[in-house]
């Protein structure tokens, strides 16, 4: 085949981004369905925010949730401010392993209460850390990794157990829920 | 009543063309070269990576699987496209409709020397074994010599990513394709070698090419002769 005849003249595109569509990911998922939905996993962090009655609240999220929910409570930017600081934000599970210990000991240190989400598909996004002692299933290993760096800390698993085939909506809020605490 | 959901299956999708559309679209970021070189008589922008593909291709058929081959075709009259989903004849008549790898052969009236799949979303959310099952299906469409090019991104296939060294298992994954008699020629393995800056941050970006993927592998099926020099 001669691909020397193009019907355009050919410019390799090496700057001009592709349009990505993560800032609207969670309202454009849930536009899909036929009937009105919410994620169960919003809705969950809602509801353990409003039924332990936190009052001051630091959310860190990449996309759009808690759309409604942030006008019922009182948010903050400043962790040693808040009762609870709630991670979503994918980027959280892009540091290298050390690093994302090292952040939540930061921010435990600053506030009592630390929900984290992280996604399953991020972790260890760098490949820099292996540990062959870890349960081979992996969102078991997530949990023991995290109880293993963290021996000052409660770490509560809150997560579902599953396989994820990509149509959990782990884009919008990820999908392993933590809830982690200074050891009394 | 709203209706709170975990997974994609709990609720009924919407079957209108709109939001199937839009469900194709944003899974599909090449998509958005066919838009841009729609609205240009003259000049059509391509991506790096295929035009890296596109440059190794030999002489004969060129396929691109899966992949929103259709804005190549679209320079090239004479690449053909095969998509997964049937939404894209909506918009794109010239292309072959596959739905199930297993009917390709089937549904292809040729075979191909030149076979691309370019970190197409329908082959994420599976271990090696299930890449190994895809793979497996395209070769029955390969005249052998054929160049069978693979990309794919490691943060969407299975994997215990805290128990493995990823690098060497999707190497080692690809180097096992002799089984299905394809040589590894060519591979580029990337995963984001983070360093702390100098106040000791680390940068929270994925690992490299979220386009075309950072798992990239170029194979020859049937011929341990080809002298093939990869052009980059």
């Amino acid at each position: 085949m001669d691909l020397s005849h193009p019907t355009k003249t050919i410019v390799i595109n090496k700057s001009k981004n592709l349009y990505k569509w993560s800032k609207i990911f969670n309202r454009l998922q849930m536009n899909f369905f036929k009937e009105e939905t919410k994620l169960r996993r919003e809705k969950q962090i809602e509801d353990f925010i409003y039924l332990n009655e936190f009052k001051s609240v630091m959310l860190v999220t990449d996309t759009d949730v808690f759309g409604e929910f942030k006008n019922t409570i009182q948010v903050t930017t400043d962790p040693t401010k808040a009762d609870i600081v709630i991670i979503t934000d994918q980027k959280f599970s892009r540091y290298p392993c050390p690093d994302i210990i090292n952040r939540i000991i930061d921010l435990v240190d600053c506030c009592p209460n630390l929900y984290l989400c992280l996604n399953r598909h991020y972790i260890n996004i760098d490949n820099s850390y292996i540990d062959i002692n870890l349960a081979p299933d992996f969102p078991l290993a997530i949990t023991q990794w995290l109880v293993k760096e963290l021996p000052a800390h409660q770490i509560l698993d809150l997560s579902l157990n599953y396989l994820d085939r990509g149509d959990y909506f782990t884009w919008a809020i990820p999908d392993r829920h933590y809830l982690i605490r200074k050891n009394d | 009543m709203t209706k709170f959901i975990e997974a994609f299956e709990q609720s009924k999708i919407k079957d209108d063309r709109k939001t199937q559309y839009i469900r194709y679209r944003f899974g599909r970021l090449k998509h958005q070269y066919w838009l841009w070189n729609r609205k240009n008589k003259t000049h059509a922008l391509i991506d790096e990576f295929d035009s890296i593909i596109l440059r190794n291709c030999k002489p004969g058929k060129i396929v691109f699987f899966g992949s929103a081959g259709y804005y190549l075709k679209d320079i090239w009259s004479e690449i053909e496209v095969v998509e997964q989903f049937p939404i894209v004849k909506t918009f794109y008549e010239d292309v072959y409709i596959c739905e199930d790898r297993k009917e390709l052969s089937n549904i292809l009236p040729f075979k191909v020397d030149n076979f691309a799949v370019v970190n197409s979303r329908a082959e994420h959310w599976v271990t090696i074994d299930g890449l190994t099952e895809y793979v497996s299906q395209y070769t029955k469409v390969m005249n052998p010599g054929c160049r069978f090019f693979y990309t794919l991104r490691d943060t969407q296939l299975h994997v215990n990513r805290l128990t493995i060294d990823m690098e060497e298992h999707f190497l080692n994954w690809a180097i096992s394709l002799e089984k299905l008699n394809l040589k590894l020629v060519w591979h580029s393995i990337q995963f984001h070698k983070k360093i702390p800056d100098s106040d000791g941050n680390y940068d929270h970006n994925e690992n490299p090419d979220t386009t075309n993927g950072n798992l990239k592998f170029m194979f020859v099926y049937k011929d341990n002769n080809d002298n093939w020099e990869i052009q980059l």
